[in-house]
């Protein structure tokens, strides 16, 4: 692999010193564009109190190209599918080399707080979302409750 | 000994000494100046430049560099690594900002403001690259052009109700049918794109 370049380097360093609150990343021992990452769901939305764990991998072109993310804990969210894969603009289309895995990571976090089931990933959760907001935040608290708690 | 200065390029480098503690304990957020724990000076002398935090404003926006220092794939900082100043009073090393507009997702668009990146041309430090950048804009308009015809999603103020969301065939008969002799060069341009819509859908 080759050497690791020095924003990277900055980013982790920055993360471990200053992590933002509600979410940590580190980097895996082996691989160091490998990071696991946890986010807490939003305080107000179904997945507070959730745990959330999720992947987080640098590709070679990183910054020019986004990073990779997927969320390994299922949750019930229309822009997330039963993959873990997150429909997020900023990690397709509107990425920018200015953006940086602290302020990626944030916007999953507010993509939580705020689902948009009008661009549906999970396009079952989404009809379940427009029919019935109510009763999807439910199914949305029950899933986090069974999945993203912390084990005792 | 005498001087004669025969030309200045005036390059934008500055440096404010926010980290004062002294002068922390008035401002707004003293918690910003909690960052940086290091001890400036030490580390002014340990580098042998500017300690180039993500907060600051003296860093490329793409790789966090100093402006003084180089981009990644480079080693010696100035001449050969050099600074790019654009409309949108964004700068970035010169590599740094070719490598962005030169990928498919930058759209042309400056990282920091999603503005279109454009050099700005009166700056004597951009004049060796303005034809470097008008060439890759071109490329990056032409394949905005054809994503966007692909996509279906055309912007139909910008290329006009010519383009169909559906197909491109469609598209030139229409076209053919307006067609006038008056018609200018750019305009043939765009018709070789539709031609090259029919291969690739059909």
């Amino acid at each position: 692999m080759a050497s690791l370049p020095k924003r990277i380097i900055k980013e982790t360093e920055r993360l471990i010193t200053d992590p933002v609150p509600g979410i940590t990343a580190e980097p895996h021992d082996d691989n160091l564009r490998y990071f696991e990452v946890t986010v807490e769901g939003p305080v107000g939305s179904p997945y507070e109190n959730g745990i959330f764990q999720l992947e987080l991998y640098l590709p070679d072109d990183y910054p020019m190209e986004a990073p990779k993310v997927r969320f390994l804990t299922k949750i019930y969210h229309p822009n997330i599918d039963r993959l873990g894969r997150i429909c997020l603009d900023v990690l397709k289309t509107n990425w920018s080399p200015a953006l940086q895995i602290r302020t990626v990571l944030l916007s999953i976090q507010a993509l939580l707080a705020s689902p948009n089931p009008n661009d549906p990933l999970a396009n079952d959760v989404a009809e379940d979302w427009i029919k019935d907001e109510e009763a999807a935040k439910q199914t949305a608290k029950k899933w986090s409750k069974l999945y993203a708690t912390p084990k005792q | 000994m005498k001087l004669d200065i025969k030309r200045v390029n005036p390059v934008f480098t500055w440096s404010w000494d926010t980290r004062d503690p002294a002068a922390a304990k008035d401002r707004q957020y003293p918690f910003l100046y909690n960052y940086y724990p290091v001890d400036v000076e030490k580390a002014h002398l340990e580098n042998g430049n500017a300690v180039d935090g993500d907060e600051d404003e003296d860093v490329c926006g793409i790789c966090r560099a100093s402006y003084n220092g180089t981009c990644p794939s480079c080693k010696i900082p100035g001449d050969s690594c050099p600074l790019v100043a654009g409309l949108c009073h964004h700068h970035f090393h010169y590599h740094c900002i070719f490598r962005w507009l030169d990928t498919n997702t930058s759209k042309g668009l400056c990282p920091m403001c999603r503005q279109q990146f454009q050099l700005n041309s009166k700056l004597p430090i951009n004049r060796p690259y303005l034809e470097k950048f008008e060439s890759i804009t071109k490329a990056i308009r032409e394949r905005v052009f054809l994503d966007e015809a692909f996509d279906g999603n055309s912007q139909q103020e910008e290329y006009g109700n010519e383009m169909p969301s559906d197909s491109g065939g469609t598209g030139q008969e229409r076209r053919s049918a307006d067609q006038s002799d008056l018609e200018e060069d750019e305009e043939e341009q765009e018709d070789s794109f539709y031609g090259h819509l029919d291969v690739n859908i059909e």
